[in-house]
């Protein structure tokens, strides 16, 4: 397979991570802006435990997963008793201060001679993990999606579970929610933990993707590609951040006419999408409608 | 001490622009129960094609700050009608995502314009400094200054003694209400933005021709900055908006002399979350418990 | 069963309940009237913990609840119903009935519940959509249905694991006479029997019909407290109503 072919593939795999973690959360009926502060967190912490303390990168993933979900659920308690918009701006500013506080973090230890580390606003070179231990890109962009597909499996089994219901309950209608005997911020939190987990398994794989870290990466626009994605692609589903993803990173990106434009091109495209379809492509409703016809169609074959 | 007082004399000069974006996003925010993403980014269109005159044509000044502001409000109708105007009542969220869209459009279309990574912008004033005392007064940051105050005192006229302000006040209150006294909803929403594109261009015009320099991170920045200063004071509040840019500044100039350039922003961002965490509604926000409001609204 | 306990609430300065006395025996069947604004859903929303009373208390089988939040309350064995009708728009009819039974759940339960609890809650489900008479649309978005079947389903839903008190905010709102009168049959039959509740409506001949006592309220005051025939013929009631003094034919 063309190089660059599994570069925009795995592009996309680790930047659906962070569009499942968005969408997560605004299955719960919140809109959080920060969630690149999550993927960041992993990154960094990940990339630290296998370039510097020489751990397996499938610790290191789990190290970052699951302090980003700490820093996640931590968050959560502190700001999810905030009413819609203000939780939105509470995220975004501490996805700012998570930036700035790697703009100012050094911390580097000698590895044969050379410094190895997170150097603020230098960056976070050298996390060769993958290179050392010979994986291919494309064996890797194949462990991605691997990772990936059993994410949405869960994401799937989650949806038609309780815990899932009770997600879409408080998405629908908070209030109700609560009303009927939900205790609603112990869920959002952990809503907002399992979301800040699969963000921090983007950030864990993107580290070692691109080998090199600095914090201007992990930016508002970040994140904020990811809510877009979820929103596009649909709130009726788990596939719907993937489409939204692939109708950027895939679609939009082999266009080559309009590279250069793919902005202008894409923020006109979603404008005009979220005037018809305002809760995405595959929202709720269509998705219903797909399965009840399915569902028909099934029992017309039998 | 005197550094001190230095400090917060910069930082009331340079919060009257962040109180100009923070009054741009509250009034919208009021009449329109959401937030607009795209504000900085049309500003910094207007901006980048009034640069565009200053370095092709050698443009004056009033040229430039002219063509800043018509600049930003043709992109804020732009914004207005395909964002806001265009997406129904209900979808909140669609409507701040779409412009989150649009501000990546506007971006894009700022860089292909201007493809450098800065341009120089006309000075505002070539006055020394003025020394009262201990105490200096740059030119740029005075002239800053009165033209704020000026249009914070046109603004309120506007708001209170003109029908239009009072439209505008009455769809903030309750727009239904409003619809049947027979307000034309839409259009009292479009011309707000208007207004409030033509007060972020005059605001963004102050600020980068104080810096002297424009740059593609200009539109991101002025969001931040009108955001967060809205939130300081209090959504949807007008004299909630002024003192969160005059808070901002102080808060920005007196980080930024003590503890360096790498705190100024994090400072910022660090009391935005504080004040969002410990009281919400800002300075001038309500006291009342979430459940209770909401409930209110809807039960 | 409930007390409730020279009740008030004030908010933005405006009295919305004041010095409410009411008690409520188990299976009593209470109607709550009073014209626009007077504070019923008011006093629903204080007895659900969605508002903290400014002055005076309520008691729920012996213990204070009013400080209580809603999920704790609702845990205790009360179920209501919306004015402006709250459904999950966007569920089926029988997940909104099936989420319903979740809310009960401890969060070691929702992990760990086993296949025949899920096939018991299944059967409820189906059961109470019976009940209602809507087991036909049960795979239908619940914006879809007509409004006497989403107030059905609403009902249903306030059903779910048989709560002791139930409080119904205007269940026949928005509906034709005809309609009206199915749901009085339906709340009769269905919710009535075995259990305690509180009802607030409009339409007199269904206040009438299922309560045995009636609570006038008007401007956040109870003005008139009785048996159906006697409240609706009371002077003050009547002038709460019409607006107008009435000068009693006694």
């Amino acid at each position: 397979m063309d190089d660059y072919v599994v570069s925009v593939l795995s592009n996309m795999g680790m930047i659906s991570f962070l569009a499942l973690s968005a969408y997560l959360l605004l299955l719960t009926g919140e809109i959080s802006f920060g969630q690149q502060a999550y993927f960041a967190i992993s990154a960094y912490l990940s990339a630290m435990a296998t370039a510097m303390w020489g751990w397996p990168l499938w610790a290191g993933l789990l190290l970052g997963a699951a302090a980003a979900a700490f820093a996640a659920s931590v968050i959560g308690v502190l700001t999810l008793r905030l009413r819609g918009l203000y939780f939105s701006i509470a995220t975004l500013a501490f996805a700012e201060m998570v930036r700035l506080l790697f703009v100012i973090f050094h911390y580097q230890i000698e590895i044969d001679g050379e410094p190895v580390g997170p150097d603020g606003a230098e960056g976070f070179r050298d996390i060769r993990w993958v290179f050392e231990n010979n994986i291919s890109a494309f064996e890797y962009m194949v462990i991605i999606f691997l990772v990936l597909f059993i994410v949405l499996v869960l994401l799937f089994r989650l949806w038609r579970s309780r815990l899932g219901s009770i997600f879409r309950m408080l998405g629908e209608d908070t209030l109700l929610a609560e009303m009927q005997g939900l205790n609603v911020i112990r869920f959002k939190v952990l809503a907002s933990g399992i979301a800040g987990f699969i963000a921090g398994i983007g950030g864990a794989f993107y580290a070692h993707f691109a080998t090199y870290l600095e914090p201007q990466i992990f930016n508002v626009m970040l994140g904020v590609h990811g809510l877009v994605y979820g929103l596009i692609g649909g709130l009726g589903t788990a596939l719907g951040p993937l489409i939204g993803v692939a109708l950027d990173i895939g679609f939009l990106e082999a266009i080559r006419a309009i590279h250069g434009y793919r902005m202008i091109v894409f923020g006109g495209l979603v404008a005009v999408l979220l005037i018809f379809m305002p809760r995405g492509i595959l929202d709720e409703e269509r998705v219903h409608w797909i399965r009840m016809t399915w569902r028909r169609w099934r029992n017309v074959a039998r | 001490m005197t550094d001190f007082i230095q400090n917060c004399i910069d930082g009331v000069m340079i919060g009257s622009s962040y109180a100009l974006l923070a009054i741009g996003f509250t009034i919208v925010f009021g009449v329109l129960r959401r937030l607009n993403l795209a504000y900085g980014p049309s500003i910094m269109l207007g901006a980048f094609v009034g640069t565009l005159l200053y370095v092709q044509f050698q443009a004056q000044i009033l040229a430039v700050a002219l063509v800043t502001v018509i600049g930003a409000v043709l992109a804020g109708m732009y914004v207005e009608r395909l964002c806001f105007w265009a997406i129904r009542r209900g979808a909140a969220l669609a409507s701040m995502v779409s412009s989150f869209a649009i501000w990546m459009q506007l971006e894009e279309i700022a860089v292909i314009i201007l493809p450098e990574r800065t341009y120089p912008f006309p000075a505002l004033t070539d006055l020394a400094p003025l020394e009262i005392g201990p105490y200096f007064l740059r030119s740029e940051h005075l002239t800053m200054f009165v033209v704020a105050v000026v249009l914070v005192i046109v603004v309120h006229a506007v708001l209170y003694r003109t029908r239009f302000g009072l439209a505008v006040r009455a769809v903030s209150e309750n727009p239904d209400a409003a619809r049947f006294m027979g307000i034309n909803i839409d259009a009292v929403m479009f011309w707000a933005f208007a207004m409030v594109s033509a007060i972020g261009g005059i605001a963004g015009f102050l600020i980068l021709a104080t810096d002297q320099q424009v740059t593609p991170y200009f539109g991101l920045w002025a969001t931040f900055k009108g955001l967060i200063a809205m939130m300081l004071g209090g959504m949807g509040s007008l004299p909630g908006a002024i003192l969160g840019g005059l808070i901002l500044g102080i808060v920005e100039t007196q980080s930024l002399w003590y503890l360096g350039n790498d705190y100024k922003d994090l400072s910022a961002y660090f009391l935005l979350f504080l004040i969002l965490i410990i009281r919400p509604g800002g300075i001038f926000g309500h006291a009342m418990s979430e459940r209770e409001r909401e409930a209110l609204r809807r039960v | 069963m409930l007390r409730v306990e020279g009740l008030g609430h004030q908010f933005d300065g405006v009295e919305a309940l004041a010095e409410l006395d009411l008690g409520v025996a188990e299976h009593d069947v209470v109607g709550l009237i009073g014209p626009n604004g007077s504070g019923k859903t008011t006093l629903l929303n204080m007895i659900t913990g969605v508002y903290k009373p400014t002055a005076g208390r309520i008691r729920f089988r012996d213990r204070t609840i009013s400080g209580l939040s809603p999920h704790e309350i609702v845990a205790l064995g009360i179920a209501r119903t919306f004015q402006n009708l709250r459904i999950y728009d966007r569920m089926t009819v029988s997940d909104n009935i099936w989420v319903a039974q979740h809310s009960l759940l401890g969060l070691g339960e929702l992990f760990l519940s086993r296949a025949d609890h899920s096939r018991r809650d299944r059967e409820e489900v189906e059961r109470l959509l019976e009940l209602v008479g809507l087991a036909e649309r049960r795979d239908e978005l619940a914006q879809n249905l007509t409004l006497p079947d989403q107030r059905r389903l609403e009902l249903a839903r306030a059903l779910v694991r048989s709560p002791d008190l139930l409080l119904l905010d205007e269940p026949a709102g928005g509906m034709t006479p005809v309609e009206t009168e199915n749901m009085a049959a339906l709340i009769r039959d269905v919710a009535l029997p075995g259990r305690t509740c509180i009802i607030i409506e409009h339409k007199m001949d269904f206040i009438s019909a299922l309560c045995g006592r009636i609570c006038v309220l008007n401007f956040g005051r109870k003005i008139a407290e009785g048996r159906p025939d006697e409240v609706l013929k009371h002077p003050r009631v009547l002038e709460a109503y019409l607006g107008m003094e009435v000068v009693s034919h006694a």
